[in-house]
């Protein structure tokens, strides 16, 4: 019995003793081959400076074309994020050379949702115009995170006929896009998305209207002036009116004069018109100033607060209309001293902290 | 030899700016982060600084700003380098001191040429 009791501890003892050498020997190994591969990587880095700066001697070239290690894919493709130009030129065609960009393109149907929103990634920075198809159907992914990524990368691609495909993923029910995410790729993609984002304004989606309207908005695309007028003036949503207040205000052409002081009228909702005075004091002008100050002293304050805001951003033809109010003694002097003294405090600062401004 | 100090958080930007400036025929110094950035800085004398905005410790317009109230490194031009491409960042770093500023991703190509301009123009 104490023999058997004593065996049993011993052959517990020794299997503890070699778990333990046995974790020893796993993480000696582990930290070796990760000092091992931050060495490769360190020398691989700076074969990759050197055949990015086109200094490589053929040898050299040789050697990292034909290399097929981990770390040299990591490598090229975290540089690729960084550089632009002919650097990236020369890092894309090394990529496509070694059938990277045609993997990623498989990847972007594969179960894992983190392997498929970095071939989303990668397929982005890399820009080739293979990519926008399989990133066009990634819109409809099932995943939220797939979808975001693929929109950004279509961004980065800058084509303009994936404009559709990411206008129309706004309106998706159950696999939609965030407003955000579509309007930064448009703004990414550019003016030439401009006419195709046009014809958004009269999609049957209200979210694509609102986007539309606030992408032309932020391109100051003149020729829609008299469309988002139209829409100001008629649209059955409260949002996509005031999406389009504010585009004409970023506009800034005074044609759209008129439909914004219909919509500054009492007859409207409140967000509407403080938004329509601001766009009103973007557009500027004397006559839309004296036309603005009307507003100050209204009973309702967001609108007097607002009119006597846009007025103090219209220069020193606004800050004399205020200097008027606030000295007449009418129930807007107040708005209107409120706002100077604010216009006073913000110079003040500006003037001792310029990095604040 | 004129002398350019980079100070970035990012060992591939580092070693690509590098090269690319001591290929050019500068004579470079590098370091990670803002707080080593003033140190090396107070200590070599660079012609030249290239920061990155976003760098532990002290950002590069926190540096941008130390320098210019230091009366060693005050005339010094500084190059500011960043993933902030916004307006207001770009103003930011102007009011700060800066002498030019560029958005990663960035050509190395560009950044020599900038670098030849802002050393030309203070030359």
């Amino acid at each position: 019995m104490r023999f058997a009791l004593i065996a049993s501890v011993l052959l517990l003892s020794t299997l503890i003793v070699l778990m333990l050498i046995a974790t020893g020997i796993i993480r000696l190994v582990r930290t070796h081959s990760e000092i091992r591969s931050l060495a490769n990587r360190a020398q691989l880095r700076q074969l990759f400076v050197k055949f990015v700066s086109e200094d490589l001697d053929p040898s050299e070239l040789r050697q990292l074309k034909t290399s097929r290690s981990t770390e040299l894919g990591e490598l090229s493709e975290a540089m690729l994020s960084k550089v632009k130009g002919s650097a990236k030129d020369i890092l894309v065609s090394f990529l496509e050379s070694r059938g990277t960009v045609e993997q990623a393109i498989r990847r972007t149907t594969r179960s894992g949702y983190l392997g498929r929103c970095r071939a989303a990634t990668f397929l982005g920075h890399v820009g080739s115009p293979q990519a926008r198809k399989p990133l066009e159907a990634m819109l409809r992914d099932r995943k939220r995170d797939v979808r975001i990524t693929a929109a950004r990368s279509l961004g980065q691609l800058g084509d303009a006929k994936s404009v559709p495909s990411l206008l129309s993923g706004l309106d998706n029910r159950r696999r939609s896009l965030p407003f955000s995410t579509v309007l930064v790729a448009l703004m990414r993609i550019g003016s030439s998305a401009q006419d195709l984002v046009g014809d958004g304004l009269q999609a049957a989606g209200e979210r694509q209207r609102e986007v539309a309207a606030e992408f032309l908005g932020l391109m100051g695309a003149i020729k829609f002036t008299a469309t988002l007028s139209e829409l100001l003036a008629n649209d059955p949503s409260l949002d996509v009116r005031i999406r389009c207040a504010r585009a004409l205000g970023r506009i800034g052409s005074p044609s759209a004069i008129a439909s914004l002081t219909r919509c500054i009228e009492s007859d409207n909702p409140v967000g509407l018109r403080t938004v329509s005075c601001g766009a009103l004091a973007a557009i500027g002008g004397r006559e839309v100033a004296m036309l603005i100050c009307k507003l100050i002293g209204e009973d309702d304050y967001q609108i007097s607060l607002a009119a006597a805001k846009a007025v103090s951003q219209m220069g020193p033809v606004g800050i004399e209309c205020l200097d008027q109010i606030a000295s007449s003694g009418s129930p807007g002097a107040p708005y209107a001293k409120e706002v100077l003294a604010r216009a006073a405090a913000r110079m003040v600062g500006k003037a001792r902290n310029p990095s604040e401004s | 030899m004129t002398k350019i100090l980079i100070a970035d958080d990012d060992q591939d930007i580092v070693e690509l700016v590098n090269y690319k400036l001591t290929q050019s025929g500068y004579d470079v110094t590098a370091v990670a982060d803002g707080k080593a950035a003033l140190e090396m800085a107070r200590e070599v004398h660079p012609d030249l600084m290239i920061l990155d905005v976003m760098m532990p410790f002290h950002s590069g317009i926190d540096v941008t700003l130390e320098a210019r109230k230091d009366p060693d490194l005050s005339k010094v031009p500084i190059i500011l380098l960043t993933a902030k491409s916004m307006e207001q960042d770009t103003e930011r770093g102007f009011a700060a001191g800066a002498t030019d500023y560029m958005t990663k991703p960035f050509s190395p190509r560009e950044l020599l040429s900038r670098v030849q301009a802002v050393l030309a123009r203070d030359a």
